[in-house]
């Protein structure tokens, strides 16, 4: 016993030692950090680069000096060369803008490699014609020479040095070909600049990008001339300097390691193995992950709105919200949110239990429409709908009209309303109420409603008396999410609540981001309150599920007895496939028919205006350049996301660590957080505040789609789990299996069609998002849903139709695809 | 109060058969088992009498009226009946009393009514001072006894049990199938049991029905089934037993293991044959009283002592009382005598032994 | 012989002069990134063009709606107007946003010789050469003929507003992140006052965007639209529509969007040479032949019109005139005016 106790004993001791020094250290960098940001207010430079800019350019400054300017200098004789370093300075202070005495005491070397840093960035490269005649001129040092002569020549200081103006006025005869009237024509700042710039093969003065990169930082001259001469004194260490330059960094740095430590402690503590584990580390990854592009975002912004100026003021928000516009949005969000989340979850129960547990007709078909639906960009719908309901020409008014012999012009049904936006809503969010009740339902116990047929009860009073009370928790979390996903839609109110002057918090948050840098703090405003929103639904749905879990697993695997409609069976098919053409099938049929259209207003059959012209240029290398950047970036998200949700799920149900909740919640709060404010978060911490700069990149994307979709992948694979019984992977491991190899060999395999599922789940709102890629995109990585958006609203309808149409039908494919695969056991 | 009358029921399941041709009849007042090993269709038909579950052919009557027909089906919830599930089905979210009262509430039973047989019930299944707990906040066994008060309520003519105590523990389960017994007895109630375990078979019915397959391998009081099973499958269910070849022949049965002869009383029997003994039905005496034979080995099981014994080439199980333990010696000569057995003709016993799984 | 000559000598001789005066200008490399707000089809078009005019020159033009490059850009220069952008030379909006970036020390000088002569009278372009003029759009309305007839419509922009007979049939871009249509509600407030959009609002005008406009002219949806005119000429060439254009008796608005070159230190590439050397060819006769083909109005003096359009001249003669000054002054609350009668519901 004693034997093996004393080397876990040991190893034990030297890890803990190991991370306490990190711990050690990690605190030292967040303060670090804290002094280097300090340092940045309190001191009066501006920007963060100008230290190491600063140095590297005196750096370069001082190479120029030592392998170029000296050695032409010392050519010189003594007269020209105090006339010339004379004239250097002169131009040195005027650049600065500062009387010439302030240079006084700085030495040739000093103002030299000053004048050459300052000029490198200030200054118009040659032109290529004036470096081309220089070229020409041969050899170099001879032109040194030249120039030397001419700049002393022409300095004041020449009156000092008589003689050597002398040899100055000889000197600016010489002549030489093509060169010689560009040294001629030159000024006195032009000759030094061509000095300077002799010394590059280049003709640039400096390293352009350094040189750049310092400008960009100084901001104004003034600091810039502070900076330089800090730097070349030698007053600040190169070490520090990098420090204050990315004083951001390290504290960030510093926090998550501190962080990291702890979490690490806290894991082997709880093992107690004391063991060093790659599961420890790819969990740490994962919350990092999520710390560092989904909270810190957030609470950037949250700090950004509550501190607009650094100090805390409600002052933005009390000029939002007292603005009647604003006002009006946030109230309109919340009642069409709230009327989806009741039309949705009243329409999604019914359906999910014929579905379900019932005898109808088709059940199948209908079910794969529903899912379907969630999977269609909502966008598209919308577009649908217009056509359809708008209250002059809207196809279903005219029927309607027509049918009831109604003489109006104007309706009878308007979608530019808040009831015409709850309705497309609707259409497009009860999937994520049905999706979630059916999933409930199958795992209810179906000898709970078999207990209450026998106790007496027809099927309509057992749902009501005992299905539906039991779904109750399912009910209210379906209902939950089909609110929050409502209240961050903002494709669908853009298209259709626009014009009617209905707007909601997203259309407003994404004008203000329109309207230019004041407007990037209103929007933050206003993305606090759909935040807050988010936080208080999670709240609710935690608290109410958390206390009455319902959901009991049977230990019979018995099949629920379908539940036989009899006479309401046809009704009820019919009934529901009603709903579906009028919900599904006349949207898509609609923006199927227009993608075929060139006059919108004209019958698909009319002369002429049936035309393939529409999908043709959907082959164009650009769409087809979005289409190739939105499948990789979809799948890398969803292969991301399904080793995450692995992890988690592995968390969550096989652990016993405290607070393994907490990156569930995470995950779920980024779920519910609006689209746009991720992509606000991200631009606003992820351009190089913090020393990470995405924008403009693939990760960007890639990092807001992992943040927004990764819920429904975890959920997916972590309930497929829980059903695994643990004593699966126990006798894997008593078998010799490490957690790996269990993983890969016994869980991976059996919840395999789960994970196939989540793929998928992540992998299609990736594929075809919008709201954050509009925010989010570069040049070279647009996507394909961007493509469409950008079809609609400056291009033709019909052409953003045939757009959807070609992702509907791939979805549709995809669809096949996981179906196949997963053995029609799409669970989802 | 009511019979069930079940005429040439046969259930499919896609092409899979799992009864086939089910016909017998319930009478009115008993309590029959459905006792089978897993799969063999015993549950399948319990939730066709309940209605739950459609014949494909066949006719299901309950008492006078047809229930399951060709043209005809009445649904569970009109066909009067009471149900106990395995899984106790009783609902989290309505307490006690409401569970229990939720039959009679249906029926629009009147307030005082209700509330007077409800309380009734649940004295009666010991559970009046819970009428207002949850459910979960009661164990197992009371959770049970909850959906037993339920089924029984409204009075039915039938109740059905649906291997209702196989979640509870094995001294729980004990007292529970006498309870059970008790009440539907007083209550002079039909029922029909579902269960895969013999021994509650055996304690508590009037009849058992063993079905293997599909198919009815015997029916019969527990002690006609036990004592003369019909065949070696019904015999190896019920209780233990072994079987051993032989050859039969002039009024003998010539055991070829045992190397020993035993008596063919009614001396019908030739050629090979098999022969079912229970090792309780083998007594031990001491070297000459019997077939002579070697104990080997000797399990103390309290009430009784698990002993193997080799006779000529094989060894045998008998189990003997609890005194045997210390009467016998591992390794010490013993004699053998065989009181009852039973005799099979033919060799293919493994093929009727296999059990579906 | 001599002849053939003669012949081959001239010939090589043309060649030599046309050449030298095709001047392809090799020297030009590098790479540069231009933000614009013309149409795709138009980029393809100037892409290919600047190819055979550049070789050397990468040219990666960048596509995105007025506001939303603004969007960007904003984003792109941070809090402290500071930041870096990451193009090099803007082809959008109109002049309110040069003198908006000008303000904020973000345009380059371009040399231009003699511009007064250059270009139309009329045109403001910046004196110090901090912005060009290089397209004119234009602004009016449009109908169509096969659903509503012409002398029952509107032709002027008063009666726009004001006609009832037009209410709930009315579209406009989006001033807040339309330029042209900012340009246009700064016309029609100075000729009209703050009235003209509480006549709007009263005519419950769709603010949404042009394409989807025209759509719901071609449905009927709407009786009249303000669009650009080069969004109607396109669709008329292209693809035979009949929705045809109505020149406002009270005045066109001409929006000349302007061409800029980012200051080299705050450019994404400081290529200043390719710079000057695109904007002069963008001010050239080839250039506007470009611009011409993309159904917008040329910015040079004596160029012709766009496909079945009327001529520029004539055009600047009914224009209205927009105050830039204003346009990026008092944006604010110009927005806030429109914002007020027209987008809040009552």
């Amino acid at each position: 016993m004693t034997a093996t106790k004393r080397p876990r004993s040991r190893s034990k001791k030297i890890l803990i030692g190991i991370l306490s020094l990190v711990m050690l250290g990690s605190l030292l960098l967040t303060a670090a950090g804290i002094n280097g940001i300090h340092e940045q207010n309190s001191s009066v430079y501006a920007g963060e680069d100008i230290w190491a800019q600063a140095l590297a350019l005196s750096g370069e400054a001082g190479n120029l000096y030592r392998l170029s300017v000296s050695p032409a200098l010392q050519r010189q004789e003594e007269g020209t060369r105090t006339a010339c370093t004379a004239a250097a300075r002169k131009m040195l202070a005027e650049s600065w803008g500062q009387p010439e005495e302030s240079l006084a005491g700085f030495s040739e070397e000093q103002v030299w490699k000053m004048l050459s840093m300052t000029w490198s960035y200030s200054r118009r490269k040659l032109s290529s014609s004036d470096r081309k005649a220089l070229d020409a001129l041969g050899d170099r040092t001879a032109l040194q020479d030249q120039l030397l002569r001419m700049i002393a020549a022409g300095s004041q200081a020449a009156a000092e040095a008589a003689p050597a103006s002398a040899e100055a006025a000889t000197a600016a005869a010489e002549t030489q070909g093509a060169g010689s009237s560009v040294l001629e024509n030159a000024d006195q700042e032009k000759r030094t600049q061509i000095f300077l710039a002799s010394g590059q093969e280049d003709w640039a003065v400096l390293n352009r990008e350094t040189a750049m990169a310092f400008s960009r930082a100084a901001g104004s001259d003034g600091n810039a001339a502070e900076a330089i001469r800090e730097v070349t004194d030698g007053r600040i260490s190169a070490v520090r300097a990098w420090v204050i330059q990315h004083a951001r960094t390290v504290l960030l740095a510093g926090i998550l390691m501190t962080l990291d430590t702890l979490l690490l402690f806290i894991f082997l503590h709880s093992d107690r193995s004391w063991k060093m584990d790659f599961k420890w580390i790819l969990i740490l990854v994962m919350v990092d992950f999520l710390l560092l592009f989904q909270l810190l975002p957030l609470v950037y912004l949250c700090v950004k709105a509550f501190f607009p100026d650094g100090s805390f003021s409600l002052e933005t928000f009390t000029r939002l919200y007292t603005y009647r516009m604003n006002w009006q949005a946030l109230t309109n969000t919340l009642i069409a949110s709230a009327g989806t989340m009741a039309l949705g979850t009243l329409i999604a129960f019914p359906l999910a239990w014929l579905v379900g547990r019932s005898n109808l007709y088709g059940r199948k078909f209908f079910r794969f429409l529903f899912v379907m639906t969630y999977m269609v960009p909502p966008y598209v719908g919308a577009m649908a709908w217009l056509r359809l309901l708008n209250r002059n020409v809207g196809t279903v008014n005219l029927a309607l009209r027509g049918l009831f012999g109604l003489q109006i012009t104007e309706g009878p049904l308007n979608i530019y309303s808040l009831g015409g936006l709850i309705w497309v809503l609707t259409t497009f969010y009860f999937p994520y109420a049905f999706i979630t009740i059916s999933r409930a339902m199958e795992k209810m116990d179906p000898t709970l409603e078999e207990a209450s047929r026998a106790s007496g009860a027809n099927p309509l009073t057992t749902v009501i008396r005992v299905t539906l009370p039991m779904m109750t928790p399912s009910l209210i979390a379906g209902a939950l999410l089909v609110f929050i996903c409502a209240a961050s839609c903002y494709g669908i109110p853009s298209i259709i609540g626009a014009p009617g002057n209905v707007h909601t918090v997203t259309t407003r948050i994404v004008e203000y981001y329109g309207m230019g840098v004041k407007g990037i703090n209103d929007a933050t405003g206003l993305a606090v309150f759909l935040i807050a929103l988010a936080l208080l639904v999670l709240f609710i749905s935690d608290l109410i599920l958390a206390r009455k879990q319902y959901i009991t697993v049977s230990g019979k695997s018995t099949r629920p007895a379908r539940v036989d409609l009899r006479r309401w069976r046809i009704p009820l098919t019919v009934l529901v496939s009603l709903f579906c053409l009028i919900a599904v099938g006349i949207p898509f049929a609609t923006v199927l028919v227009t993608s075929f259209k060139t006059d919108v207003g004209k019958n698909l059959f009319e002369a002429g205006n049936f035309t393939f012209s529409q999908w043709q240029s959907l082959f164009r290398g650009e769409t087809l350049d979005c289409l190739k950047n939105s499948l990789i970036f979809g799948a890398v998200t969803a292969t991301a996301g399904i080793i995450v949700s692995c992890t988690m799920g592995y968390l969550t149900q096989r652990t016993r660590i405290r607070g393994r909740k907490l990156p569930d919640f995470l995950i779920t709060l980024g779920s519910g957080t609006p689209s746009v404010v991720i992509a606000l978060g991200l631009i606003m911490t992820m351009r190089g505040q913090f020393g990470i700069d995405l924008y403009y990149t693939a990760a960007i994307l890639i990092i807001a789609y992992l943040i927004k979709y990764l819920m429904m992948g975890m959920r997916t694979v972590s309930s497929a789990m829980s059903q695994i019984h643990v004593s699966l992977e126990e006798s894997s491991q008593i078998s010799g299996a490490g957690w790996l190899k269990t993983m890969l060999r016994i869980t991976g395999p059996l919840i395999f069609p789960s994970i196939a599922a989540g793929w998928f789940l992540i992998f299609i709102p990736s594929f075809y998002e919008l709201s954050m890629t509009t925010l989010l995109y570069s040049p070279d990585t647009k996507t394909i849903g961007f493509q469409l958006y950008q079809y609609w609203t400056y291009t033709s309808q019909p052409q953003a139709c045939a757009m959807a149409s070609g992702i509907l039908l791939m979805i549709v494919l995809l669809n096949f695809i996981l179906h196949r695969l997963t053995k029609g056991e799409f669970s989802i | 109060m009511a019979s069930v009358s079940i005429q040439h029921v046969t259930k499919q399941f896609g092409t899979t058969t799992v009864l086939r041709d089910f016909n017998e009849e319930f009478r009115d007042g008993e309590f029959v088992t459905l006792l089978g090993p897993s799969g063999c269709g015993k549950t399948t038909m319990l939730r066709m009498i309940a209605g739950f579950e459609r014949p494909t052919s066949g006719e299901i009557r309950i008492g006078e009226t047809l229930v399951s027909g060709e043209k005809t089906f009445v649904p569970p919830e009109q066909r009067g009946i009471g149900m106990v599930f395995q899984s106790y089905a009783v609902w989290p979210h309505m307490n006690v009393f409401s569970n229990v009262a939720y039959p009679l509430q249906i029926r629009h039973t009147a307030r005082k009514e209700t509330e007077d047989r409800v309380n009734r019930i649940l004295e009666v299944v010991h559970l009046a001072q819970y009428a207002k707990r949850l459910p979960n906040q009661l164990s197992g066994g009371q959770q049970q006894r909850i959906a037993l008060a339920r089924a029984l309520v409204a009075e039915p003519e039938l109740l059905l049990l649906d291997e209702p105590l196989s979640n509870l523990d094995a001294k729980l389960r004990e007292s529970m199938r006498f309870e059970i017994k008790e009440l539907t007895r007083k209550l002079g109630i039909t029922v029909v049991y579902v269960t895969h375990d013999q021994t509650e078979a055996m304690a508590m019915s009037d009849r058992i029905f063993l079905i293997n397959n599909g198919i009815v391998q015997q029916s019969g009081t527990p002690e006609e089934i036990y004592n003369h099973p019909a065949n070696p499958f019904a015999a190896d269910f019920l209780g233990k037993v072994d079987f051993f070849e032989g050859t039969a022949g002039n009024g003998k049965i010539h055991l070829t293991a045992w190397n020993a002869d035993l008596p063919d009383p009614e001396g019908q029997a030739s050629g090979p044959v098999q022969v079912a003994v229970r090792p309780e039905n083998i007594l031990l005496g001491g070297p000459g009283e019997g077939i002579p034979g070697v104990m080997t080995r000797m399990y103390y099981l309290g009430d009784s002592t698990d002993c193997r014994v080799r006779v000529g080439e094989t060894e045998i199980r008998v189990i003997g009382d609890g005194f045997a333990y210390h009467r016998f010696r591992e390794g010490e000569e013993v004699s053998l005598t065989v009181r009852s057995y039973r005799v099979f003709s033919g060799e293919n016993v493994e093929e009727q032994l296999k059990i579906r799984t | 012989m001599k002849k053939m000559l003669a012949a081959v000598l001239s010939l090589v001789l043309m060649l030599s002069v046309f050449s030298g005066a095709l001047a392809v200008n090799e020297d030009i490399d590098g790479k540069i990134v231009i933000y614009t707000s013309m149409y795709q089809f138009e980029i393809d078009k100037m892409t290919e063009a600047l190819k055979q005019e550049f070789p050397n020159l990468e040219v990666s033009f960048f596509y995105g709606g007025t506001g939303d490059l603004q969007t960007k850009i904003a984003g792109e220069m941070g809090d402290q107007h500071n930041g870096v952008l990451s193009c090099d030379m803007l082809m959008v909006a109109e002049p309110a946003y040069s003198l908006e970036l000008k303000d904020y020390g973000y345009l380059e000088k371009m040399p231009v010789d003699a511009p007064e002569t250059l270009f139309r009278e009329g045109l403001s372009f910046d004196p110090e050469g901090y912005w060009y003029p290089v397209r004119t759009l234009n602004m009016v309305l449009a109908y169509n003929p096969e659903k509503y007839k012409a002398e029952e419509l509107p032709k002027t922009y008063q009666a726009f507003a004001e006609d009832a007979g037009m209410q709930g049939m009315i579209s406009m871009s989006n001033p807040l992140t339309s330029g042209t249509a900012m340009a246009a509600i700064v016309a029609l407030s100075d000729k009209y006052g703050y009235e003209y959009f509480d006549a709007l609002g009263k005519n419950k005008v769709m603010i949404e965007s042009g394409s989807t406009a025209l759509a719901k002219l071609q449905t009927g949806e709407c009786k009249m639209i303000m669009i650009l005119e080069e969004s109607v000429l396109r669709i008329r060439k292209e693809e035979g529509s009949k929705i045809s254009v109505v020149y406002p008796e009270d005045g066109v608005i001409l929006i000349p969007s302007t061409v800029m070159t980012i200051a080299e230190n705050k450019s994404a590439n400081a290529n200043l040479d390719a710079c000057e050397a695109v904007t002069k060819w963008l001010l050239s006769e080839a250039g506007q032949n470009h611009i011409l083909d993309g159904y917008m109005h040329s910015v040079l003096k004596g160029m012709p019109c766009p496909y079945d359009s009327i001529d520029t001249d004539e055009l600047a003669k009914k224009d209205m005139g927009v105050n830039w000054e204003r346009c990026y002054h008092d944006r604010e609350e110009i927005r806030t005016k429109f914002q007020e009668a027209v987008t809040l519901s009552k």
